[in-house]
């Protein structure tokens, strides 16, 4: 019994999940608040029965573009994986947070309070820089976290090679496609 | 002299052949560098069909999506390998996916997360709707070797068929090609493309003969039709089968002639020889070979003698 559980202490995680790649509407759509926020804390833990690793996020919120969070609202992102010491649980496809961090976040909420996770996994969170010439922010594709995506048209797998645009610009689109009535996602599984 | 010339332009031109990407793969690396692997030549893998209650696939078409996956990646189907993925079928909707040195294949039916032993989802939160199957693989970071990989297909949402045996189904996704791919990550193997936006590989890693892995926005079509290329369309069968980059990856690292070495020694780790190129991997010696013939053909040209 003490070998497996030595062999046990010390592993690190790789993994790929396949996930469905999804074009802006619909990330509208799914998403229940859409911010920019900055990244406050990153927290991991090992669960009760401490075979997985649950990473929580406290993003503090910057702007809105959709949904009631208003600017400072603290909202806490919750997704599987993590690292605890020695060991890392990685599961492919979630994004990763850095404290400090400015990004972009398609978000959904959940039954706990302020709890949220990320709309599409990894391609729900998106980078954001300054850019050096017209210190204008923008907005990269999002990352793959080691993820397979699935396209299901053409548009839907163009998000992972657009290039940076303006955060201006994409907020008048993200904005445009919620005034027309983009509604906030049907129950998908069972929330 | 023309003679010499033609002889090291021939060197070239042979080198530079040699170091074509033909063949190459890619290896999961561990954050300190170390290329996966199973230790042993029998990776058990129990599936739960229970799990599974959609109409689109019959109990006996789930299990031979299964076993046909792990076959493709097993000898004596690959007789190059030793590597043997051992499907096994348990009943009920199986233990959750947990670190525990149980490799799964689980289905997701009545929830989409990962399901506690109570059925629940820790802290009700689901896996995103987005995601047709999450994997999870441990292994240790220091050595690389795979200890546990669960593979958590979402049947609740998405309807998994077998396109080839129901071509009416070919809107949904064939359950083969996507258990294919997974079970290519499961023995330890990479995309064959890089995204630069990846965050699991901070640079650009290097295939198996040390050339730079290329984008995945920009693949030749040899790249885009291995079973271990980063997308897939439903409908999809071009994964149910190796391409030659995967066979070779598959055929290097668990090598019939180089069978696994036993706990507790020094050579235990895999193939070591054959893990992420290198200065002296094939493809970076032929880059040497071929530099070193164009560099003897300009000093000729200028009358010059090494010193």
């Amino acid at each position: 019994m003490l070998v497996p559980a030595l062999l046990l202490a010390l592993p690190s995680v790789g993994s790929a999940s396949l996930i469905l790649a999804l074009d802006l509407p619909t990330m509208v759509s799914r998403a229940d608040q859409i911010s920019v926020v900055d990244v406050v804390s990153v927290t991991s833990a090992w669960n009760a029965a401490h075979d997985r690793i649950t990473t929580t996020i406290d993003v503090k919120v910057v702007d809105s573009w959709k949904g009631s969070a208003a600017p400072t609202t603290h909202l806490q992102v919750v997704q599987s994986g993590g690292t605890v010491g020695e060991i890392e649980m990685r599961v492919d496809g979630m994004p990763h947070f850095q404290v400090g961090e400015r990004t972009l976040l398609f978000l959904r909420l959940h039954a706990g309070p302020d709890h949220a996770s990320v709309v599409g996994m990894a391609q729900g969170k998106r980078p954001m820089t300054r850019d050096a010439g017209s210190e204008r922010w923008m907005v990269s594709a999002p990352g793959r976290a080691g993820a397979d995506f699935v396209r299901t048209t053409p548009a839907s797998a163009a998000i992972f090679t657009a290039r940076p645009r303006a955060l201006t610009d994409l907020r008048s689109e993200v904005r445009a496609l919620v005034s027309a009535g983009a509604r906030p996602a049907a129950p998908a599984g069972t929330r | 002299m023309r003679g010499g010339r033609r002889l090291a332009l021939g060197a070239a031109a042979l080198a530079l052949a040699w170091s074509a990407p033909a063949g190459a793969y890619v290896r999961y690396l561990t954050d300190v560098g170390k290329p996966f692997f199973w230790a042993q030549s029998t990776v058990p893998i129990t599936a739960y069909p229970d799990g599974f209650t959609q109409t689109s696939m019959t109990q006996a078409q789930l299990e031979g999506a299964v076993t046909a996956a792990a076959a493709t990646w097993s000898a004596p189907g690959q007789a190059c390998t030793y590597l043997t993925l051992m499907p096994a079928f348990g009943t009920g909707e199986g233990p959750p996916a947990a670190n525990d040195g149980h490799s799964t294949v689980l289905f997701h039916s009545t929830v989409w997360c990962h399901v506690q032993a109570d059925g629940t989802c820790p802290g009700g939160v689901e896996y995103d709707a987005s995601a047709l199957a999450v994997t999870t693989d441990t292994a240790n970071t220091m050595t690389g070797q795979i200890y546990d990989s669960d593979v958590e297909v979402n049947s609740l949402i998405y309807p998994w068929a077998d396109v080839v045996q129901d071509p009416q189904l070919v809107a949904d996704m064939d359950l083969q090609n996507a258990l294919t791919h997974e079970l290519g990550h499961l023995i330890g193997l990479d995309h064959t493309c890089w995204d630069p936006l990846t965050s699991t590989t901070p640079s650009r890693p290097v295939d198996n003969l040390g050339n730079p892995v290329p984008d995945c926005s920009n693949p030749s079509p040899d790249v885009e039709a291995t079973t271990m290329f980063p997308s897939a369309d439903a409908g999809d069968i071009q994964k149910r089968d190796l391409a030659p980059d995967d066979q070779n990856g598959l055929c290097e690292i668990y090598n019939v002639d180089d069978p696994p070495p036993q706990p507790g020694t020094e050579a235990f780790g895999g193939c070591v020889r054959c893990a992420t190129g290198g200065p002296f991997a094939p493809g970076a010696l032929a880059f040497w070979v071929a530099l070193a013939a164009l560099i003897g053909l300009r000093r000729r040209a200028r009358g010059t003698t090494p010193r």
